[in-house]
Formats: structure tokens, sequence, C-alpha cells
């Protein structure tokens, strides 16, 4: 023990000794090689040089949001329409038009795409990631298959966690609010010389939407009024990232998270009533349990020349599953319907990045997808159904594709993007997404883009294999989707999009303010949509003309403005296929002629404020607004009134004792307590506050 | 390399034959801290340049220089290493290059008040630092400056420097300890940040993570070398080893005719970096180099 003490103790002696030797720069400070860090693939392209209407949401504005959930952020997009299925369940969509499953957008964290199979869709409560672990979040507005692979349809969110040396230290936060909104988050990590760590511990609660006894908007309950009260949330989740740069070309990241999250699901619309003392309800409340985790792989090594190399894995894997009681004619069964569905992806790329001469640069590269999904469900349907008590599905899928993407600066003022993806989809469909992008700069501060491409969206395996427990009996209780084990539409092709727009952005340097206008056009042709059924089919054509403003304004370095707004106007074939007899696609009022032009909000806009001042002390104040809409699906009686909302934020920093610091944070949502209701009447968004109280050491 | 050696070698020895015949001629001893690349090139660079009436020495190694009595009448040293190693050794007159100056001012310590000691220091002057913030960032008025409690920086002078150009200088003391935390409150309080050569704070094992949090909070960082831009800052004034080489073979000459050396002095000769991409990427606007290269001289006036 000594001898080691010993020479620890000379070691340790022998460093300081060196460091002190070191104290003044020296030539070598000047003159030594410094591994690139500010990489052509860390840097993110200016808006003035993309090849598409972008908007980037970074940290700062996130902490001045005050949101406390990851999908909340988007409200802040142009044109994004975000809402709740229940408390816990979020969907995000661009141009609105969609059920509580939207499915048509790319998601991506740190390159891993989260949109999972059965359903293709986002559960956003469930992602091993908190809204703190996130560094920026991009959101490409328009289809960008060619850059971001298959299912970038509507647009893409690509969200950047947080680098591990962005954090040195401790800091844990509580959160105490309203609606039984508990957070503690704990994250601790250190920027070492060759390695970098970040770990971030953390448990999330709220309880979602209060319970209405009566219809919010006057409206006759019916059986559409899917009474959300049972819909809490918890969700105990930790994230672990480190990066390790062993040299002076090579950099590696090892990334993991898991996330166990309880949900209140299921409602109460259906039990038996003294009215109705003989319903059927296959969905009572109950809790859902979900399990996800990831485990990423990331190695990027600098070539010569500003070249790069890069290559991601990733295997992500989650697990649902519920158990619950059910009424059927008006009689509480004795039995548990159990369903658990059991999803996993795997992921490798590779992509190689080019100078390939002073005005040009390529990426080009490849990847491999599998999907796969094991789905059980048990109960005894005999009484009801003349069905053997329990069926189960298999899924298997592989998807390759190809892609590559060039920039070149024709001239100083000329910029074309060039890219295409070809993909073979998990269902053997093979497409080729292209995309051109033709950027002028007008004047040094005003440039001029022209774009337009082509991109397909994969059907999702519950639109092919829609849960049917025998042929002709849908059969799908609870709030997860068993697949049936046989493809009950099997002709379902792809959904394409074409979209073509026109951007306008200034840089104002004088103004200190920048503005990015984008005029589209986008036309989806081969819609999936539910024909009869539940059987989904092809042909839901739709146009969506719209024009998406963003301002953003500087006053001084503490103090920014953004403003954003969009007005879209659509149109499609929806009343022809009713007159056809599709009634499925019947407005749920007659107010309306087209059940998608309804489900769009005409205007829309979001306005952030925020100011810092040198002490510390910070406000902000934000605006949100919503053009009344029908959402696609649901009944009039869910039909969104104009939503209005405000919020804000001020927070105040301390200092404790032993160099601790920390920081105090009011949010109140919806201050002037002007409610509204989301996607469901039941979700009343009323006046609602929280508090966050954070040490950092 | 071993050409060059062998080249150098014999270009010594060259020297040495040529000039053994005239008595009053200049004898130079040209001291290296190491063999390595950065010295060679200046030694290169010095020896082609130099008038060949001079009478050239170079040693690689500093442990190599013994006083005898072929004194050389000039000892140029490059580096620190070989300032320390000769300064201590000798009486000799020296020019040291390649010098910082901190490094400089430590060493004058040995020689206190000796007119035969002079150097060009690494350090760009502080008012080419302002005429680059100037020219390349004419709407930037708020300049961070972290630095360790090693730095002689004289803080007070040049935030009034600053201040005369309308810009605001917020200096933080920072230690390994808080270098995070206090870069985090400087890129939060100012618009760029001004990196120096001070390794408690700007090292190998920070600069990745420095240049990262500051370009996530499009912070631009203006640095102090050709490799630093490489790596990911926006612009920096630098001078190469051969242009202080230039420098030192002015002072040569002038030694040569009055046998006196100048005051030491900031580096004459230099050059501008810009890392284009990543000025586009935070929607700056960057002049070429060779364009702020014009507008730094005329701003100086023609002076150095």
């Amino acid at each position: 023990m000594k001898p080691i003490t010993l020479i620890l103790l000379v070691s340790l002696t022998a460093t300081s000794d060196f460091a002190l030797a070191l104290n003044e720069a020296s030539e070598l400070d000047y003159y030594q090689e410094i591994p690139i860090v500010l990489s052509a693939s860390r840097l993110s392209q200016p808006l003035s040089d993309a090849p598409n209407a972008m908007t980037v949401i970074d940290r700062k504005m996130i902490v001045a949001s005050g949101f406390r959930a990851i999908p909340d952020i988007f409200k802040l997009v142009p044109g994004m329409y975000v809402s709740y299925y229940k408390g816990s369940q979020a969907f995000v969509s661009y141009h609105g038009s969609t059920d509580q499953y939207a499915r048509r957008m790319q998601v991506m964290i740190d390159g891993r795409s989260v949109y999972l199979a059965p359903v293709s869709a986002v559960d956003w409560a469930n992602l091993p990631i908190m809204l703190d672990d996130i560094e920026r979040i991009e959101v490409i507005r328009g289809p960008a298959a060619a850059s971001h692979g298959a299912n970038s349809t509507q647009g893409v969110i690509s969200i950047t966690t947080r680098d591990s040396g962005s954090l040195n230290g401790k800091s844990v936060s509580f959160t105490r609010g309203s609606k039984g909104v508990n957070d503690v988050v704990a994250r601790f990590g250190k920027a070492g010389e060759r390695f970098d760590y970040r770990m971030t511990i953390g448990y999330s609660a709220d309880n979602g939407y209060d319970d209405l006894n009566t219809s919010p908007n006057g409206l006759p309950q019916a059986s559409l009024l899917l009474n959300n009260g049972y819909d809490s949330n918890q969700a105990r989740l930790m994230n672990f990232r480190a990066d390790y740069h062993p040299n002076e070309v090579d950099s590696f990241d090892i990334q993991f998270g898991l996330n166990r999250d309880v949900q209140g699901v299921g409602f109460t619309d259906k039990n038996p009533t003294v009215l109705n003392p003989n319903s059927t309800n296959w969905n009572v409340t109950h809790d859902l349990h979900s399990e996800s985790g990831f485990l990423q792989f990331g190695w990027l090594r600098a070539l010569e020349d500003g070249a790069e190399l890069k290559m991601h894995y990733y295997h992500i894997r989650q697990n649902q599953h519920e158990a619950f009681p059910y009424y059927y004619n008006g009689t509480l069964s004795n039995s548990l319907i159990t369903q658990s569905v059991l999803t996993s992806r795997d992921e490798l790329e590779i992509q190689h990045l080019l100078q390939t001469n002073d005005n040009n640069r390529l990426v080009y590269g490849a990847a491999w997808r599998g999907d796969r999904t094991d789905a059980q469900q048990y109960v005894d349907l005999r009484t009801a159904y003349g069905v053997e008590p329990s069926y189960s599905s298999t899924s298997n899928s592989a998807e390759y594709r190809v892609f590559a993407h060039d920039e070149w600066h024709i001239a100083p003022t000329w910029i074309l993007n060039v890219g295409a993806m070809f993909e073979k989809d998990g269902w053997n469909n093979s497409n080729a997404s292209p995309r051109v992008a033709l950027n002028y700069h007008l004047a040094p501060q005003h440039t001029i883009r022209l774009d337009s491409s082509v991109a397909y969206r994969t059907p999702a395996l519950v639109e092919k294999q829609y849960p049917e427990v025998k042929p002709g009996i849908v059969y799908q209780p609870g709030a997860l989707f068993v697949p049936s084990s046989r493809i009950n539409s099997p002709s379902l092709q792809p959904e394409r999009m074409d979209s073509k727009a026109i951007g306008y952005v200034a840089e104002l340097s004088d103004w200190h303010s920048t503005l990015d206008v984008r005029v589209f056009n986008d036309r989806v042709t081969n819609g999936i949509y539910i024909a009869q059924s539940e059987i989904f089919a092809n042909g839901l054509n739709s146009n969506l003309k719209g024009v998406e403003i963003t301002l953003k304004h500087n006053f001084d370095s503490d103090t920014d403005l953004t403003v954003n707004f969009a007005h879209s106007q659509g149109e499609s074939n929806a009343p022809a296929l009713v007159a056809a007899g599709n009634s499925k696609l019947n407005p749920a009022d007659s107010s309306i002629s087209d059940v998608f032009t309804g489900s769009i909000p005409i205007n829309s806009g979001s306005l952030l404020y925020s100011h810092r001042q040198a002490n510390g002390f910070s406000y902000s104040a934000a605006y949100y607004h919503q053009d009344a809409m029908q959402p696609f699906d649901r009944g009039s009686i869910d039909r969104q009134p104009v939503q209005r909302r405000m919020d804000a934020r001020i927070a105040q920093p301390f200092r404790g004792v032993a160099g601790m610091k920390g920081e105090v944070a009011l949010v109140i949502q919806n201050l002037f307590d002007q409610r509204y209701t989301e996607y469901i009447a039941n979700n009343v968004f009323d006046r609602r506050a929280h508090i966050t109280i954070r040490v950092d050491w | 390399m071993i050409c060059r050696s062998i080249f150098l070698t014999l270009f010594s020895f060259v020297c040495l034959c040529a000039t053994a015949s005239a008595t009053n001629e200049l004898r130079i001893t040209l001291v290296l801290s190491e063999d390595t690349p950065l010295y060679k090139s200046f030694s290169e660079s010095l020896s082609q340049n130099l008038s060949n009436q001079f009478k050239i020495e170079v040693l690689t190694r500093s442990e190599d220089f013994r006083i005898d009595a072929h004194a050389p009448d000039l000892i140029i040293t490059v580096g620190s290493k070989a300032a320390n190693s000769i300064v201590e050794k000798s009486n000799i007159p020296v020019l040291a290059t390649l010098i910082s100056l901190d490094q400089y001012t430590e060493l004058s310590r040995q020689r206190p008040h000796d007119s035969n000691l002079a150097a060009i220091y690494l350090n760009q002057p502080l008012g080419r630092q302002i005429h680059l913030f100037r020219a390349a960032l004419p709407k930037h008025t708020k300049i961070g400056l972290l630095y360790s409690s090693d730095s002689r920086l004289d803080i007070r002078n040049m935030q009034i420097a600053f201040a005369q150009q309308g810009i605001e200088l917020v200096a933080k003391r920072s230690s390994m300890d808080s270098l995070y935390e206090d870069l985090s409150s400087i890129i939060n309080s100012s618009e760029v940040v001004l990196a120096i050569p001070d390794n408690k704070i700007y090292n190998s094992n920070t600069l990745r993570n420095i240049l990262l949090q500051s370009y996530q909070h499009a912070i631009p960082l203006v640095g102090y070398s050709q490799s630093l831009v490489k790596a990911g800052a926006l612009c920096a004034a630098y001078s190469s080893p051969e242009q202080i080489a230039a420098q030192a073979n002015e002072i040569v000459s002038q030694f040569a005719k009055t046998r006196k050396l100048p005051a030491p002095q900031y580096p004459q000769f230099f050059s501008i970096a810009v890392n284009q991409d990543v000025a586009k990427s935070l929607g700056i606007t960057l002049p070429s180099a060779e364009l702020l290269k014009v507008r730094i001289d005329k701003m100086q006036g023609g002076r150095p």
C-alpha cells in the first residue's frame, strides 16, 4: 500500500512541477497543431445556403419558451400543429391533417430515427431523453428524403443533444406545478482531455388533463367525447453520452438511454350508465407500461482536405404492455385483456463527405435498417366474436438505401443543391426521391431559393395489417395496436409527396434581423386513408398551398424576438371519395365540405420575446395562435376552436453556500386562462404554472 | 531532412571558411530549441535571406553551445528553450525569437538593464488585434476574454484601448476548475470571444470543448494561430516563423552596422487567417484574408 501511495505522490509532484514549467505561453501554443473541431458535418448550413426552409430552435429559445415537454417546442415552428390525444400522448404534424398518430415526418435524435413500428409514430413521452439534454432542434419544412432518409415527407425534425463536454459538474433540478407536475432531474458530466461524458437521470410526472363532467363547448356529450380524465404520466429515465477522441482525426461517441413510463389510458364514456346499461367498453381506464431503450455508436474520422467519413449504428427497443378488464353488454369481465407489443430497430449508416474542390461539396452514403415487431393479445372473445382467446403477429422488415447530395457554388451568387435517395423499403417497394434547389444571392444579404423535391412515405405496419382477430372482424381494444397476422390492405403503396417552394431569406445585419419567407405548394398523390372498416387504401390526393414567415430580431445581444406566421389553404379529392361511397371521409360537421381542408388551421403563429439581464435575471413571454379547425378523424364535439395562449417565464439566479449556484424559474402557461381544447374535446388547456429550482455545483 | 541537415552543416562550414579570412565580419550563432520542423523552418528561412557576408553557425541543440575563443558576435535563439539556456550561459548579445512576451519578461530578469538582449515576440500587438476586430467584425462591440492568474495581461489598459474604438472588453479571470462555467458566462455576455495564448485556459485538453461551446451559442471565437482558425476559430492575426525570420534579418543587418540591438519588438510582418466555413455557418459576412490584411495595414497607417 505504502509504496503505491509514495509513487502516486511522487508522480503527482512531478506533474505539478511540469505544469509550472509550462506556465507561460510558449511558441508551442502558437504553432501547435490542433485537430479540426468544427468540421463540415458539425457546421450547420446557413439559412441562405440551405436547400430547404429550416427552423432552428436553440437552447436559449428552449429555455425561454418555458416548455416542459419536448413536443410543445414545435409550436415555435411556423405551420406546425402540436396537439394531445391524452395528457401524455402528444403528436406533432406539419400542416395539420392528421389523426393522433402523426406519421408523415421523420424525427431524428442525433441521427437516430425514432418513429417506430407498428404505427410509425413517435411516442414522445417514452423517448429516453429530457428537454435538458437538447442542444438544438432543426426542423426542415418540406420533404428532405435526399438527405434525411425514408419517411421525410412532410418534413424532418432533427434533434441534437448536448455534447458530453458541455456539462462539467453536477446539477439537480426540481419542478413542481399544477396538474401534478413533479419532475426531478440530476445531471452530471465531465469534460476531459480525451474523454467527455454526461449523464442525466430523471423522473417526470404529471396528471394530464382534468376530468370533465360536462362537455366544454356546450355540445351534447356524444360517444366521441373521450373522457380523458385518466391520463397521468410517470416516466423514469436516463440518458448517457460519452465522446472519446483518442487522436487528432477520430472521434467516437457512445450513447444509451432508458425510459420506463407508465401512462394512464382508456376512457369512461362507454362504461354502462343508468341511461345506457348495456354498453360495451373495450378500453376502460388502465395503465399502459412502456419501456424503451437505445444504444448508439458513432464514429467520425477527419480526412485530408476537409473530407470526413462518418458511421453510426444504433439499436432501439420498445416494449409496451397493458392488462385491463372490459365491459361487454353492460357486464364487467372477470378476465383481463392483455396486449403487448415489442418493437425494435437496428440501423447502420455510413457516409463520406468530401470537398471535391473549393466550390463543390459531395456527401454520399448507404444504410441498412431492420425493423421487427412482435405483438400479442390474449382475451377470450368466444362470446363476442366466436374467436379463440389469443393471437399474435410477428413482422420483420429490412430497408436499404443509398443517397448522394451535392452542393455546388456555381458562382459566388449561385448555389445548386442536387440530391437523391434510392430506397427499397420494408414492403419491397423501390422509390427514388430526388431534390433540386437553387439559391441565388440577389445581394449579399438577400437570397432567393427555388426548390423542388419528391418524397415517399412507406405504409405503416398497422396500415397494412390493421388489427383483425379474424378476417373481417376488426378488433382493437386498449391503447396498443396488435397488428393482424395477415396483410389486410395488400395493395397499399407508398404515398408520394411533390413539393415546390420559393423561399426568400434576408439577413439584415444592420437591423439585427433575419427574415425567412417560404411560399409552397405541396401535393400528395396516392395518399393513404381509411377506406372501409379499417382497411387502408391509396387515393386521397391533396394539395396544400401557403406561405410561412419567420422574423427574428435581436434588440441587443440579450434581447431576442422571434415571430412566426403560417397561412395555408388546402384542397383534396375527399368530397369525391365520399360521393363514391367512402363514408369514413365524411366530415364531422356539415359546415365543412372537405375533411382534409377542414383539418388544417388556416392561420397560425407564435411569438417569443426574451430578455436576459447582466445580473442573470431573465424573463420571457410567448404567444401562440391557431385558427379553428376540425381534427381529421374526430367528431364535431372535438372541433378545436381558435387557440390563443400566452406563456410567461421569469428566472432569478442565486448563489448558495460552498460555491453552489442556481436558478429559480417560474413559468405560467396560458396566463390569461384563455381555455382551449386540444384534439379531444375533453383536453381543455387552462392556466397552469410550474416552478423549477436548479442547483449547480 | 537528412539532406537538409547535411546541407545546413555544409552551409555553415562554407560560411565559416569563407569568412575566416575577413576579421571584421559578423559572426552569428543560431541556436535552435530543438531539431524539429518549426525551428528549422525559421533557421532555413533566416539563413537563406541573410547576407552572405555574415558568418553563421547553426546549433540544432542548445546543449551544444560552448563559449570558446571563437565566441560569436550575436546569438539568435529560436524558441524559448534555447533562449533560456543561452541567456544563462553567456553575456554575448542575444536576439530571442519565437518567444512570447511573457517568456521574454521572465528571461530579461536574468539580465536586467541589459541592452544586449532583444526579442521579437510572438504576440501580436494590441493595436493590431483591435484593428482586426474593426476590419473583420465591425458590428461586434462586446468582446469576451478569459485569462488565467498566470497571464500578465494588463487588462485595464486593454479595456481602455478597446473602449477608444467603441468596443467593450468583458474580461474574466478563470482557472481550470471553473473554466466552462466562466466560459458560458463570457459567452452569454459578449458577442465574440477573444482567445489568447494562455495555456491555463486554452490548451489541447480544453480547446475542443471551448470551440464547440462557443459555436453552439453562435458566438465566434477570434484566435491567435493559424491552426486554431483551421480547427474552428473565426479568424486570427499571426506571424509565421518565416515572417519572424524576415524581421530578424532586418535586425541583424542593423546590428552589423551599429553593433547595437534594438528594443524588443512585436512582429512586424503578419498574416490573417480566416475560416469562411465557420463564418458562413454563423451568418457572418467575412472579407477574405487578403482584403482584411490590406484593411488592417491601412488602419495602421503603414506602421507595422
